[in-house]
């Protein structure tokens, strides 16, 4: 279970990397119907300027971390952390049906791999 | 617990992402591919500045509501002052119409406008005041549209009468049909000599591909002169 969390994390940051990358490689990124061109380009991919693919890199390193140690404290960290990131995804992919009207496959792994996590967590904390 | 191996794979999966985005992105990129012949040839009706015997010809696909197209108007802008004798340069309707409400009503004022002779003129204006129409209904928008118009030299009512116009809407749509066959689907798209290219990231970039352009024809040239200098040179 532990070792699933671990790797549910690893694919969280290899997506978030992905975007994050795409984020900062194209100078100016061209107008695309439908697809991640839209919603990344749109004003919620940012906040203050910083790409949010970017603060996923952060959110899934810390919690590849905490997914890595013993004992209960991580654990609670872990479901603080994933519940914080379920409630964010919940919002972002809200933003992209009802907002901004175009969906995100790579931010719909995100919102998939962080809703997974949250669970596993919960489940290891009862047993 | 020894948490080495997870910090290296964490690092390798970002290593692997990035070259599979990198890897992604390059085999993405149209190969510049040629487009037929009677879509790079400027047409009458098309809307174009520079020089009509410029060595280069620079047509370019966008919609006035696209953030890219506007970002790349001052570096098209840049380019035509830095090599005015070089590029004649034209502009063609792709109205992004599934994600940006206005890109019809803009195309169909910016039509409108070049009939008075004024379409790059609208252009500017359309792109410098985007972010205070792009979000307005379609009516607010037109209004504002006219806003810019009237600050041209530009008869009111033909414009108005104009941009209703079937023959300003079925010229949008023609270039729009146009688009879609050949298979453009971002903008901003670009056509250099017939070549549908990258978009380069600045001005800087614009000119070298530019300038390479030039230098390819200039070198078909002198290939074509050399063969036929012993035949000059007997005359």
């Amino acid at each position: 279970m532990q070792l699933l969390s671990s790797l549910l994390a690893l694919l969280g940051l290899a997506d978030a990397s992905y975007l994050s990358f795409e984020h900062f490689s194209g100078a100016i990124p061209p107008c695309t119907v439908g697809g991640c061109e839209t919603v990344l380009t749109s004003p919620y991919a940012t906040i203050a300027g910083i790409p949010l693919a970017l603060l996923g890199v952060g959110y899934y390193l810390a919690l590849l971390v905490l997914t890595r140690l013993e004992g209960q404290r991580s654990l609670i960290a872990l479901a603080a952390l994933t519940s914080f990131g379920v409630a964010a995804s919940a919002g972002l992919v809200y933003l992209q049906v009802a907002v901004i009207g175009a969906i995100c496959l790579y931010c719909l792994i995100s919102a998939g791999t962080t809703t997974l996590l949250w669970i596993l967590t919960l489940i290891r904390m009862r047993t | 617990m020894n948490q080495w191996p997870w910090i290296a794979g964490a690092v390798a999966t970002i290593a692997l992402v990035g070259g599979i985005a990198w890897f992604d992105q390059q085999s993405n990129k149209p190969p510049s591919t040629t487009v037929p012949a009677e879509v790079a040839a400027v047409r009458p009706d098309d809307w174009a500045e520079g020089p009509a015997e410029a060595p280069v010809t620079l047509i370019e696909y966008a919609d006035f509501q696209c953030p890219a197209c506007r970002a790349y108007a001052p570096i098209v802008d840049e380019l035509l002052k830095q090599r005015p004798d070089m590029v004649r340069f034209v502009y063609r309707y792709l109205p992004l119409t599934t994600i940006h409400k206005n890109a019809l009503p803009s195309a169909y004022a910016a039509e409108a406008a070049g009939r008075q002779g004024q379409f790059f003129e609208l252009l500017h204006a359309l792109f410098d005041h985007q972010d205070e129409w792009k979000d307005l209904s379609n009516a607010k928008a037109k209004d504002a549209f006219a806003g810019y118009a009237s600050d041209l030299k530009i008869d009111m009512d033909r414009f108005d009468a104009d941009r209703e116009s079937q023959a300003v809407k079925d010229r949008i749509g023609d270039s729009a049909a146009e688009s879609a066959r050949l298979g453009f689907e971002s903008t901003p798209t670009f056509v250099l000599n017939g070549e549908h290219i990258d978009s380069p990231r600045s001005a800087e970039e614009f000119i070298a591909v530019v300038d390479a352009a030039k230098a390819k024809l200039d070198a078909a040239k002198t290939s074509e002169q050399g063969t036929g200098a012993p035949g000059a040179a007997t005359q």
